[in-house]
């Protein structure tokens, strides 16, 4: 793994403001993502993990702080960058194909080259024959699918992963983790999760960042070290001795039996 | 094909004899509501001629089907059917266009400008509130007694409805999906029109629907106040000279060209909304 660093937000906070009053959701919370890492950020519930990657993916400008990728401040969104969200919203009135592809077209990159790739992307995960679907013709699974490819469809070196396994069912949650993993290992992308699953975090990450509740600052950081026979994958890393010691350790960083009860 | 195949129209296509069964029952149904429907209307055709013959009720205040079907081919053949029928057609299309084209441009521009869609609020709200036959004179005053103060009359009817529910369909857009579309980058242009405007596409589809309706009104209504051509002028005619069956024939004609549009904007939405088609 390179340590060479590419993601690091520095001094940030938030505050949202409402009629009401303000909120604050961040503070001064600093952070770091090495290239080629897998991280995940878990945290307490309403805690601001959303907001934090709100800033990093640049859709969100933070009220103090900036956000560097490869030590060049980036303000608004950046092509490097590409985002997974919780749910797929896919536009019903696209065509499997045509919401892959819709990345792409407002990137303005929409190429020969870049549609041939989203129909190889389409085709590898499963989707073959799905081209000229609409979404509501697919599975929860094969919808989030999509969702990936329209990401991925774009080359982004970054992901950056809101939930997008929590609305899915167990098996196909697996599975898409699986593929997710794989992609990012295979293509040297950077990722950053941000997941209420303790276990999810564990299983796909190389470091851990725990944050504390609101207004939200980094508590702990594990670097996962696991102890499995092949190559790691989140379904081996599973069975792996160390695993279960990660999530006692981080649930009770999170503290959350005092919180709800 | 296993079986025997058989060449009734009830059982076309079917795969299977239970098949045919089920698609025998289906269309079978579907033939009897057809013809029902068509003997409902020759009873109630059957009885109004049959009453007016024979006195049960004054076919000088009621005209009767024969008159009007004598009447019809009158109109026809002096012409005078087809310069009508074009008239109010024209002057409906016209208004029903303007109406929707400016509405949902009108429409664009509040989303994309909130704050004049602020200020504006209160005004649409109370001239899309007020009845536009109450305007008919002032744009015969304005116009004159011309096609113009027929379609600005149909047009008025129809815009404001149009600006408010297409604006409402705009605002209601995914703030997901332009979060999607703002993570690649979009343009406030790109928003409006890879999320914004075809969100509402079945929004406009049902506005189109009703401004269709709305126009005839807009277009009748403006013909029986300032026009000298048009079914509506017909059917004031008509009244004025008390000649009944030149009013039931226009209203027929009128029943025909309102049922044709509506079945033209539905072939529409056939085919702008085809992810819903199934």
């Amino acid at each position: 793994m390179s340590a060479r660093e590419r993601i690091r937000g520095e001094g940030l906070s938030y505050t949202y403001l409402t009629r009401t009053g303000e909120t604050l959701a961040l503070k001064d919370l600093d952070l770091t993502i090495r290239a080629g890492e897998f991280c995940s950020i878990v945290g307490p519930s309403g805690c601001g993990k959303s907001t934090l990657l709100g800033i990093i993916s640049g859709l969100l400008q933070p009220t103090e702080g900036q956000v560097l990728l490869d030590g060049v401040n980036i303000r608004g969104t950046h092509e490097r960058v590409g985002i997974l969200l919780q749910k797929d919203h896919l536009f019903e009135w696209r065509t499997v194909l045509q919401n892959a592809e819709l990345g792409l077209e407002i990137r303005g990159g929409n190429t020969a080259e870049a549609r041939r790739r989203a129909h190889q992307l389409l085709e590898s995960y499963g989707l073959a024959g799905f081209e000229n679907s609409y979404p509501h013709q697919l599975s929860g699974g094969m919808r989030q699918r999509v969702a990936l490819i329209r990401t991925l469809a774009t080359d982004p070196d970054v992901l950056l992963l809101d939930e997008p396994f929590s609305a899915l069912d167990y098996q196909t949650k697996l599975i898409l983790e699986r593929d997710v993993h794989r992609i990012i290992r295979e293509d040297k992308k950077t990722a950053l999760l941000v997941t209420h699953d303790i276990e999810e975090a564990v299983s796909m990450s190389d470091r851990v960042i725990v944050l504390s509740g609101r207004p939200a600052q980094v508590k702990n950081v594990y670097d996962i070290a696991l102890t499995v026979a092949a190559e790691r994958t989140p379904m081996n890393s599973r069975d792996a001795p160390e695993f279960r010691a990660y999530c006692k350790s981080i649930w009770e960083d999170l503290d959350i039996e005092r919180r709800t009860l | 094909m296993n079986g025997a195949p058989s060449s009734s129209f009830l059982t076309r296509g079917a795969v299977s004899e239970r098949h045919a069964q089920f698609l025998r029952s289906l269309r079978l149904r579907q033939t009897k509501v057809l013809i029902v429907q068509f003997a409902v209307l020759a009873a109630f055709l059957g009885l109004w001629q049959l009453a007016a013959t024979w006195r049960i009720i004054d076919p000088f205040i009621t005209s009767q089907p024969s008159a009007i079907a004598q009447k019809f081919l009158e109109l026809a053949n002096d012409g005078s059917l087809g310069y009508n029928v074009a008239i109010t057609v024209f002057e409906t299309l016209v208004g029903f266009a303007v109406g929707t084209v400016a509405g949902i441009a009108i429409a664009g521009l509040f989303w994309w400008w909130d704050f004049l869609s602020d200020v504006a609020d209160p005004y649409v709200v109370v001239l899309n509130a007020t009845p536009k036959m109450a305007l008919g004179p002032v744009f015969i005053i304005w116009l004159g007694a011309t096609i113009s103060a027929v379609i600005a009359l149909a047009v008025s009817i129809s815009l404001f409805v149009t600006i408010l529910s297409v604006y409402s369909a705009f605002r209601q857009a995914d703030p997901d999906k332009l979060v999607v579309v703002s993570s690649f980058g979009a343009s406030k242009w790109q928003q409006f029109s890879k999320v914004v405007f075809p969100s509402a596409v079945p929004t406009i589809i049902a506005t189109l629907k009703v401004n269709i309706g709305l126009s005839l009104i807009g277009t009748i209504v403006g013909e029986f106040l300032a026009a000298n051509a048009g079914l509506g002028y017909l059917i004031i005619y008509g009244q004025n000279i008390f000649n009944m069956s030149l009013v039931m024939t226009s209203v027929v004609i009128l029943t025909v060209i309102a049922g044709a549009m509506y079945y033209a904007v539905s072939l529409i939405e056939r085919h702008l909304v085809p992810w819903r088609r199934d």
